[in-house]
C-alpha cells in the first residue's frame, strides 16, 4: 500500500524550482511496521521522499515519529517492511554505513567537547574521513553555526548553554553533513517565536536546494505546514494523511487530523438532530436551536441515529456579546454559550466558549474584556463547516 | 499572597558577566507577570533569585514590603510548577496534591478539606484517584499545579509550565491557566521564552535581553507600543519586519522603493526625528495590506515582488522582495502568486513605528494619525 498522494494542479505555484521526475527518492519505505513487545510502534508506514524535498511528519507524542527516525538510521530493526536510502536496500545494514544525518530530539552533545568540536565531530567519522580538507570542513562548521546564530557561542561546552542552545548545536551537527538524508528529529521546538520563525524559513530554504531530502518531525502542526513541501500526519503509529500543507488544512482526513492543525486547531462538535417538525439540533445539552437549510444539507444526511459532527474553524466564528444586536446578518446559523476565557495575542485573541458542555475556540480581532460566564451568541456559516461520519471520523463533505 | 517587588537586583556568576543587571521589578497581589526573553537572557536566574533558590549579587527582594533577600526558598512560602512537573510517580493525584500539607504535619480534616477544594478548581476531580503516571502531560502539570495551591503559597512561580506538553494540550492547559488567573487572582510569575503563551496567560509582562529589563506592559501594551526595537521583534507571531530609512531635509521619509502618492511626501510629525536622520522603519506582517486603502487612511506604498510563501493554515505568510529589503506579510489562506509576481505593499501610517537607529528606542508615536 501506498499512501503519497498525486500533487494538485496548482502545486508549482508552491515549489517553484521544477523537480527530476526519474530521480532516486532519498527515502522509500514500503510497509514498515515496528512492535516493542506487544506495543505496535509503527504500522505499515509507506512514503516516499524525492530529493530536495522536504516532508514534515507531525502527530502527538507517541505516534511513532522518533520510532520512524530510529528505523531509518538504523538504530532499530524493523518487524516487517522495507527501507531503501538513496536507492539502496538498508536490510542488515549498520547505522554508520547508511548516511543519514540524525538529530535527536534528546540533543546527544558530547559533555566534554566544545560547541565547535561537537559540530565537527560527524565530519571526523570513519566514513567521512578525508572527505573534506580542514579548511573545506571549517566553511562548512562555520555556515552552520552563522545559520542557527551560535558562532560567537563556538567555544562554550554543552553544560555552559541553555536548552535552546544545545538543541542549535544539535541542529548544526545533522546540517553540517552531506548526508543521503537529513532525519530532524524536533530541530527548533525549544527556540523563541523570532527565532523559530527565521530558522524555519531559512532552514527549507536551505535544504530544499540539497540534493538529500529532508525529513523534519515534529509535534506541532503549524510548524509542519509552514516549513514542509508534503506533510504526514502521524497517529497511533500509522499515517492518516499525506498531503500538501494547504490541502490537509482545508480537508482534513478526519476527525483526529482535525484536531491536530490550525492555530488553535478546528472544533469538533458533537450534535444531536432532534425529531420535531423543522430541522432542529443541540450541541450536548445546550438549547435546541433551528438549523438553516444549508447547514442541514451538509450535515443531516451524514448523522447516525440523528448523532453528528460538525467541524469549525476557529476563524469562522463570530462572537458577540448574547444581548448585543447588528450581526444577525452574519453566516446562516448561530449557537448560545458562555465565555470560559479570553487570551489576547496582539492583533487577535482567543476565545474559550462552553456551548452546551463542550468547549470550542474562536479566534477574534482585537481582546474583548470578557469576563468567564459571559453568555455570547455564536454565528457561522454552514458552508464553512465541515461535516465527519460520527462512527467512522472520516471526512464526508 | 504577596506582592512582590525587586529592587535594583543584580546577578553575576563570574563576576564579569551580568546575568542580570540592576532589575526593578513589581508583581502586585493578584497578577501574573511574565518573565519573557530568549535563552541566556536572565528569566532563569531572575526565577531562582526571587524564589529563593539562587542569592543575589546585590539588590532586594521584597514580599509585602518586606526584605526576604536572605530567606530561603521555604521561609518565603514560594511554591514552584516546574516543567517536567517532578510529581511523585508511584503516588495517586490525591496523594501528589496532599504531600506538601502531610509534610508540614497539618491535620487531617484540614487537609481533606484543602485537597478537595485544588482539586475541583483543578477540575481533577475525575482521576483524583488515579497514579500520576498514567495520566497526560497535560493532566500531570494540572496536578502539579494543585500541589503548588494547595499550600497557600505567597507567589506561585511557573517555570515553562507548557514546555513539555503537545501542542493539543499545551492549548488546553493555557486557557485553565489563564481561566484560573481571571478567576482566581494568583500572585505569580511565569518564566517563559514563548511570547505566545506570555501573552495568553499573563496580565503584564517583563521582557528580558542580555539581563536587562526592557520593558514592562500588558500583552495589548508591548503589541502596540513597543518600547525598542528589541521588544517589538519578539512580540508577535510572525516578526515585525524593520526597514532602513531616512528622513529628508524637509522631514519627508526616504526609503528605497517607496512610490509617491500624487507628489507628496509623508514623513513622521515634527518632532519625532530630526531632519537628515536615519531610522528603522518597523511594520507587523499582518498590517500590510495587498490591495490599495480607502481615502482617508494614508498609508505607505512600496513595490515588492513575491518570493514564496509559509503556509499557516487560516492565513499565509508570504516573504516578498522590495528595494528597501524583504518583508514579511500575512494575507489570507491558499495564496496564488509565482515567484517573480510584482505586487504593491500598502503601509498603512496608523501601523508604523520608527526606531532609533543606533540605539533602537522607539521614537515617540505621541501625535500622529493612529
Amino acid at each position: 500500500m501506498t499512501l503519497v498522494m498525486e500533487a494538485p494542479r496548482w502545486a508549482e505555484t508552491l515549489q517553484p524550482q521544477a523537480r527530476p521526475t526519474q530521480s532516486t527518492p532519498s527515502v522509500l519505505a514500503s510497509g514498515l511496521s515496528k512492535h516493542f513487545g506487544a506495543k505496535q510502534a509503527l504500522s505499515d508506514l509507506s512514503l516516499r521522499l524525492e530529493e530536495g524535498e522536504l516532508v514534515a511528519v507531525t502527530g502527538p507524542s507517541g505516534a511513532g515519529k522518533s520510532t520512524l527516525a530510529r528505523l531509518i538510521s538504523g538504530l532499530e530493526v524493523p518487524s516487517s517492511g522495507e527501507l531503501h536510502l538513496a536507492g539502496q536496500n538498508m536490510r542488515g545494514r549498520a547505522p554508520q554505513g547508511r548516511r543519514v544525518a540524525h538529530m535527536f530530539e534528546s540533543f546527544a552533545l558530547y559533555p566534554t567537547r566544545t560547541v565547535r568540536q561537537n559540530v565537527a565531530s560527524p565530519l571526523d567519522a570513519p566514513g567521512n574521513r578525508g572527505r573534506w580538507s580542514p579548511g573545506e570542513a571549517a566553511r562548512r562548521i562555520d555556515e552552520v553555526l552563522a545559520l542557527t546564530e551560535m558562532a560567537a557561542l563556538h567555544e562554550r561546552f554543552p553544560s555552559q548553554l541553555s536548552g535552546g542552545q544545545k538543541q542549535r548545536v544539535a541542529l548544526c551537527r545533522a546540517l553540517v553533513q552531506d548526508p543521503s538524508v537529513f532525519v530532524l528529529d524536533e530541530p527548533i521546538g525549544h527556540l523563541d517565536a523570532k527565532l523559530r520563525h527565521r530558522l524555519r524559513g531559512d532552514i527549507r530554504r536551505r535544504q530544499r536546494a540539497l540534493r538529500p531530502g529532508t525529513l523534519w518531525l515534529t509535534p506541532d502542526g503549524l510548524e509542519a505546514m509552514a516549513v514542509a513541501d508534503r506533510v504526514v500526519v502521524l497517529i497511533g503509529g500509522r499515517i492518516h494523511q499525506v498531503d500538501t500543507p494547504d490541502a490537509v488544512f482545508a480537508r482534513p482526513a478526519n476527525v483526529q487530523v482535525a484536531r491536530l492543525i490550525g492555530d488553535p486547531a478546528m472544533n469538533v462538535l458533537e450534535l444531536q438532530w432532534l425529531p420535531s417538525d423543522g430541522p432542529v439540533f443541540r450541541v450536548g445539552d445546550s438549547q435546541p436551536v433551528a438549523a438553516s437549510a444549508s447547514l442541514r444539507q451538509r450535515h443531516q444526511g451524514h448523522a447516525r441515529q440523528g448523532r453528528g459532527l460538525m467541524g469549525l474553524r476557529p476563524t469562522e466564528i463570530m462572537v458577540t456579546p448574547s444581548e448585543a444586536a447588528g450581526h444577525d446578518r452574519w453566516g446562516t446559523d448561530s449557537l448560545h454559550g458562555a465565555v470560559y476565557a479570553v487570551e489576547p495575542l496582539g492583533k487577535t485573541c482567543i476565545v474559550s466558549i462552553d456551548v452546551g458542555g463542550q468547549r470550542l475556540r474562536a479566534r477574534l480581532p482585537g481582546a474583548p474584556a470578557w469576563p468567564p460566564g459571559m453568555p455570547v451568541s455564536l454565528r457561522f456559516d454552514a458552508e464553512a463547516s465541515l461535516a465527519f461520519d460520527p462512527d467512522s471520523g472520516v471526512l464526508c463533505t | 499572597m504577596a506582592d512582590v517587588r525587586l529592587q535594583q537586583v543584580s546577578k553575576s556568576y563570574d563576576g564579569q558577566v551580568m546575568a542580570v543587571e540592576s532589575m526593578d521589578l513589581h508583581c502586585p497581589q493578584g497578577e501574573m507577570l511574565a518573565l519573557l526573553g530568549p535563552s541566556g537572557c536572565g528569566k532563569s536566574s531572575t526565577l531562582k533569585m526571587v524564589a529563593g533558590i539562587e542569592g543575589v549579587t546585590s539588590g532586594e527582594i521584597l514580599f509585602d514590603g518586606v526584605d526576604v533577600t536572605r530567606l530561603d526558598s521555604a521561609r518565603r512560602n514560594v511554591a514552584m510548577v516546574f516543567e517536567d512537573y517532578a510529581l511523585y510517580p508511584h503516588m495517586s493525584v490525591r496523594e501528589n496534591i496532599a504531600f506538601p500539607l502531610q509534610v508540614r504535619r497539618h491535620d487531617r480534616v484540614s487537609i481533606a478539606k484543602k485537597v478537595d477544594g485544588v482539586i475541583d478548581l483543578l477540575g481533577l476531580g475525575a482521576m483524583a484517584g488515579a497514579a500520576v503516571q498514567s495520566l497526560s502531560g497535560g493532566a500531570q502539570q494540572r496536578v502539579s499545579i494543585g500541589r503548588a495551591l494547595v499550600r497557600e503559597p505567597a507567589l506561585v512561580m511557573f517555570d515553562e509550565p507548557l514546555s513539555h506538553l503537545d501542542a493539543d494540550q499545551k492549548v488546553v492547559l493555557r486557557t485553565e491557566i489563564r481561566r484560573m488567573q481571571s478567576t482566581q487572582g494568583l500572585t505569580s510569575v511565569l518564566v517563559t521564552h514563548d511570547q505566545t503563551e506570555a501573552m495568553a496567560m499573563a496580565d503584564r509582562i517583563a521582557v528580558m535581553n542580555h539581563g536587562v529589563l526592557q520593558q514592562v506592559g500588558s500583552p495589548q501594551d508591548l503589541y502596540a507600543q513597543p518600547a525598542n526595537r528589541f521588544v517589538a521583534g519578539f512580540i508577535g507571531d510572525t516578526p515585525m519586519n524593520f526597514l532602513d530609512a531616512a528622513l529628508d531635509a524637509d522631514g519627508g521619509l526616504r526609503l528605497p522603493g517607496l512610490m509617491e502618492t500624487k507628489g507628496e511626501a509623508w514623513g513622521p510629525p515634527a518632532g519625532v526625528c530630526q531632519p537628515g536622520e536615519a531610522v528603522v522603519l518597523g511594520i507587523r506582517p499582518e498590517d500590510i495590506v495587498l490591495h490599495e486603502l480607502p481615502a482617508g487612511q494614508p498609508a505607505l506604498r512600496l513595490r515588492a515582488h513575491f518570493l514564496d510563501r509559509e503556509c499557516g493554515g487560516d492565513r499565509d505568510v508570504l516573504r516578498l522582495r522590495s528595494e528597501a529589503g524583504v518583508l514579511h506579510v500575512e494575507t489570507g489562506p491558499a495564496s496564488r502568486h509565482r515567484p517573480g509576481d510584482a505586487l504593491v505593499c500598502c503601509l498603512p501610517v496608523a501601523a508604523l513605528h520608527f526606531f532609533h537607529a543606533t540605539d533602537g528606542r522607539a521614537l515617540l508615536r505621541q501625535g500622529w494619525a493612529a
